[in-house]
């Protein structure tokens, strides 16, 4: 594997930042997953937990006494590192574009000048990469939104958003993961959970893992959400 | 399992631990008290686990029907605390008779009071706490009339009973709050470290918002990266804010300047309107690329 050139600092008394150059890209994240398993096959003493960014990994601990010998330990396990791509799913998620969910579809229309069966087209034609959790519990930083349907935040955000809306917000495309107030344009919603208190891992979508969208009717839609109610849905896997 | 009958619910009440780590990967923020130092006073002295739940109350106190007799102590800020009139010791245990009604005057001084019970809360946990986390529905709910409170009352005799913490003066007296450089302290303006900022009314268990003299209004950026309670970032409009325990666990701001777990317990017993001032404090080691 190339090797990146890492910053070590601390951050704060117990916490420790490793970085990598700061841009986004799937090389940087490959790599950070590789590091951040090769550090949990054998987490230094105190480790609380890690929390992966687009270019960073910050590792918790209860005390980090000795910040020489930490970095030293973890450089040497920044060069036993192993790429395992191959864990990496592909989730479809079915979303309904439909106008009851895509409440600013016809605005985002407008404003871009593609119609909106294109936008639901481009949305749903690529798979998107999940860099990270972070912003919600259960929000995925997804990258790859093609350029064509970059769009400006809404001029003041809504102060609810519903769990599952779909939305653009600049260069980026995401799913609200619970209700929460907002400024990204919403162009679809989805059934599927993203975010589930009642499960010991909240989340199914793991950083590495990429997300396809499949546009679903209202008749579709209703149905998944009966199958999750009922317990009988799992989330699809497309086999690579 | 003895009820506490919640007559009226105060201004922001909560349930709160020391929180839930471990799961900042999913998004999930840490929450619990924002002033662990008085927390940990109350839960000390009542010989609990030092991650039993108190009740994290807020500048104006609720008003709770004990239905049973309960050991209690009241810690943090001063919020006139009395049973049936007469008013309550602070910091040190008290007993509470069943169909007593606790309940809450003028806010003397800070602006969380904690009430520690003994044996702690009785509150589902949601990943290892039992810390309220509205948004998400974590915890129990943010406190309303008519929600009854749970905990186990047993007899045993309290080993402490007649001793008093004395709370450390530090806590409501001290304007100055201690910080380290965050990840970004290259893109602040060192004059912020002589600043007197003004606690906003923007302030929450997410984050206090400051307002100094001078603008420190900057252009720098960063990529998203991750943030934790007590890291004071700076938006382009040069307002910094102070995230606190409820607080994401990633941001795109600058990392200034990362307040220590003091600071937080120094801060938490701020509100709206109070002053304070940076220390910058150097790390026990620089940095190392």
């Amino acid at each position: 594997m190339k090797n990146f050139s890492l910053t070590y600092r601390r951050f704060g008394t117990a916490a420790l930042l490793i970085e990598w150059p700061q841009s986004i890209s799937e090389d940087i994240l490959t790599d950070i997953i590789a590091f951040q398993s090769a550090i949990e096959k054998r987490p230094p003493a105190g480790l609380i937990e890690i929390v992966p960014t687009y270019a960073s990994l910050t590792l918790f601990f209860n005390e980090l006494k000795d910040f020489q010998s930490t970095t030293k330990k973890l450089n040497f396990f920044y060069d036993s590192r192993i790429s395992n791509q191959s864990d990496n799913k592909r989730w479809i998620i079915p979303v309904c574009y439909e106008e009851q969910f895509g409440i600013d579809l016809q605005e985002i229309s407008n404003t871009l000048k593609v119609s909106k069966q294109e936008i639901i087209d481009i949305h749903s034609s690529q798979p998107y990469r999940v860099h990270f959790i972070g912003f919600l519990p259960g929000f995925l930083y997804l990258g790859g939104l093609n350029s064509k349907l970059h769009c400006p935040r809404r001029e003041s955000p809504r102060l609810r958003i519903t769990k599952g809306s779909v939305g653009i917000g600049g260069s980026q495309t995401g799913i609200y993961p619970i209700d929460s107030p907002g400024g990204w344009n919403i162009i679809g919603g989805t059934p599927i959970p993203l975010f589930d208190s009642s499960k010991t891992r909240p989340c199914f979508v793991r950083p590495g893992d990429t997300l396809k969208f499949d546009p679903i009717d209202q008749l579709t839609y209703d149905q998944i959400n009966q199958e999750i109610e009922q317990g009988n849905y799992a989330p699809k896997v497309e086999i690579l | 399992m003895s009820v506490i009958e919640v007559l009226s619910p105060g201004l922001y009440t909560t349930v709160q631990d020391r929180g839930r780590t471990r799961f900042r990967s999913f998004g999930i923020p840490v929450s619990g008290c924002m002033d662990q130092l008085s927390a940990d006073l109350g839960n000390n002295l009542l010989d609990n686990d030092s991650n039993a739940p108190v009740l994290e109350i807020t500048m104006m106190g609720p008003q709770l029907l004990f239905q049973d007799k309960a050991n209690i102590v009241i810690t943090g800020a001063d919020l006139s605390a009395r049973i049936d009139g007469k008013l309550l010791k602070t910091n040190t245990i008290v007993t509470i008779n069943s169909g007593d009604v606790l309940s809450f005057g003028k806010l003397k001084y800070g602006c969380r009071t904690y009430l520690c019970i003994q044996n702690g809360f009785d509150v589902p946990a949601h990943f290892g706490s039992c810390s309220a986390y509205e948004k998400a529905q974590l915890g129990l709910p943010v406190l309303k009339k008519g929600m009854k409170l749970y905990y186990q009352n047993n007899s045993t005799p309290i080993f402490h009973q007649n001793s008093r913490i004395k709370p450390s003066n530090l806590l409501f007296e001290e304007n100055t709050v201690d910080v380290v450089p965050g990840p970004e302290y290259h893109l602040m303006n060192e004059k912020l470290l002589s600043e007197t900022f003004e606690i906003t009314r923007d302030s929450n268990r997410m984050g206090y918002r400051l307002k100094g003299v001078l603008s420190y209004s900057h252009s720098g950026s960063i990529l998203t990266s991750t943030v934790m309670p007590g890291t004071v970032q700076l938006p382009p409009s040069g307002d910094p804010v102070v995230l606190m325990k409820d607080c994401q666990t990633t941001g795109g701001y600058p990392r200034i300047l990362q307040v220590t777990e003091m600071g937080i317990n120094i801060l938490a017993q701020k509100k709206p309107g109070d002053q304070i001032k940076f220390t910058l404090k150097t790390l026990p080691e620089g940095r190392q690329s």
